[in-house]
């Protein structure tokens, strides 16, 4: 869904990197250089970010859509 | 933290201590085992999440194992002092 | 012997494993340190349920003043809910006016300015155009035996200091253990073997396995009492202060402990 604060494994916090990450990984960095860089040297901890995929943004679209919907159905009933 | 009694006779003692674990009792053993009036000196938790351990001293005869367990705490006690000292000193720099 | 920011790594000798043993559980599961323990949440309309929202602020490292606060069951005010002795109050509202935004841990407004996320960048929830979220957060210090977020480190460990042997006599430096080596720890100097970086040895022995000589020319040991002892803060302590704390709490279980067996002797 959304980062994780912690490594789920040694509890290294990791939420405050993510960000970071996704944007210099996108801008076409290698990921693991990137990892070092942060200075996120366990494997634990690396693959809290290699592996995570941010689902919350899939998730807010169905929110906003049915705003529009609810939103749209009062404008008809209005009329 | 609390202590029972489960067993005490001339020169052994078997105490339940509450709210302790390895931390306390291996140390403690290690420190048992380096006297030379002890005998047999053990510890066991029962169940791992479900009790408390048991410490277990018989010593030669000559000191109770009361007296061995507090010259054991001692010793320790003189240990961790020397390590908080050396500690503080090694931060420092 | 060394320190980085938030990670340490010392030398120890002259102290038996049992001790070192001792010091390293004190450090994962006794030494208090702050995180938020209970949540009241006056509005979320966010997608993570309030019972998500509440655990990932808790698992947000606090600076932890150790001085100024007290355990809630040591506390003089004995209250089931706190006072300004043992309890902070962190608040956070925050609505989405215009577009998706995230709420980050730094956006938690404490009353006390000392004790503040470790790291203002983490992200606690995202939230869509109009959604809210309200609440008030209490912080406590805890150990660590009670939970993972109470622990002021992340990793804690010890190894013992490595003893490299190289007998000088049957090794004719084929360079075998140098290329094995997963750390790098030796290095071939003109027609010897030579550590190069002792501390780095896990004592896999890969490279007493792979010399050719019978027996091997490489002999991999340790020393006796004597350890690298490594820890990793999560932010909430200073690394040193953890490891002072940890002896002074292990001296007091010690005291504890002799004062009881003193009421049983008598």
């Amino acid at each position: 869904m959304i980062i994780p604060v912690r490594c789920f494994t040694c509890g290294k916090l990791i939420g405050d990197k993510w960000e970071e990450f996704a944007r210099r990984v996108k801008t076409g960095e290698d990921a693991g250089e990137v990892l070092d860089s942060l200075g996120i040297k366990r494997y634990c901890c690396r693959r809290m970010l290699l592996s995570h995929v941010e689902i919350i943004d899939e998730v807010l679209r169905f929110y906003e859509e049915a705003e529009k919907r609810k939103e749209a159905r009062s404008y008809y009933y209005q009329q | 933290m609390k202590v029972n009694v489960l067993k005490r006779t001339k020169n052994e003692l078997k105490i339940e201590v509450e709210g302790v674990g390895h931390t306390l009792c291996n140390i403690l053993q290690r420190k048992l085992l380096e006297d030379e009036n002890v005998d047999v000196a053990g510890y066991d938790i029962p169940h791992p999440l479900a009790s408390n351990p048991v410490i277990y001293v018989r010593t030669k005869g000559n000191i109770t194992p009361e007296e061995a367990l507090l010259k054991a705490v001692d010793k320790l006690l003189e240990v961790s002092e020397e390590f908080s000292k050396a500690l503080e000193k090694a931060l420092k720099t | 012997m060394e320190k980085d920011g938030n990670t340490m790594r010392l030398l120890i000798k002259g102290v038996d494993t049992p001790f070192i043993n001792a010091l390293r559980r004190n450090v994962l599961a006794e030494v208090p340190c702050m995180a938020i323990d209970e949540v009241v949440i006056i509005e979320n309309s966010s997608v993570l349920h309030d019972e998500i929202i509440a655990h990932r602020l808790g698992l947000i490292p606090l600076k932890t003043d150790l001085d100024s606060y007290n355990l809630p069951e040591e506390c003089s005010c004995k209250s089931e809910f706190g006072c300004n002795l043992c309890r902070v109050t962190l608040t956070l509202d925050k609505e989405a006016k215009d577009g998706t935004i995230t709420v980050y841990s730094g956006e938690l407004i404490s009353e006390n300015p000392n004790i503040v996320p470790v790291s203002d960048a983490i992200p606690i929830v995202k939230l869509a155009k109009g959604q809210k979220l309200r609440l008030e957060a209490y912080a406590r210090l805890g150990r660590g035996k009670d939970h993972a977020k109470w622990q002021p480190v992340s990793t804690c460990t010890y190894k013992y200091l490595p003893r490299i042997n190289i007998d000088a006599e049957s090794c004719d430096a084929c360079g075998k253990c140098v290329e094995i080596c997963p750390r790098k720890v030796l290095a071939k100097k003109g027609d010897k073997i030579e550590v190069r970086d002792l501390l780095a040895c896990s004592l896999c022995q890969d490279c007493a396995d792979v010399c050719p000589k019978e027996p091997p020319a490489i002999k991999i040991g340790w020393e006796e009492n004597a350890f690298i002892f490594g820890l990793e803060s999560t932010g909430a302590l200073p690394p040193e202060r953890i490891m002072i704390e940890a002896v002074k709490i292990l001296k007091k279980q010690l005291k504890e402990f002799a004062s009881q067996i003193e009421v049983q002797k008598a």
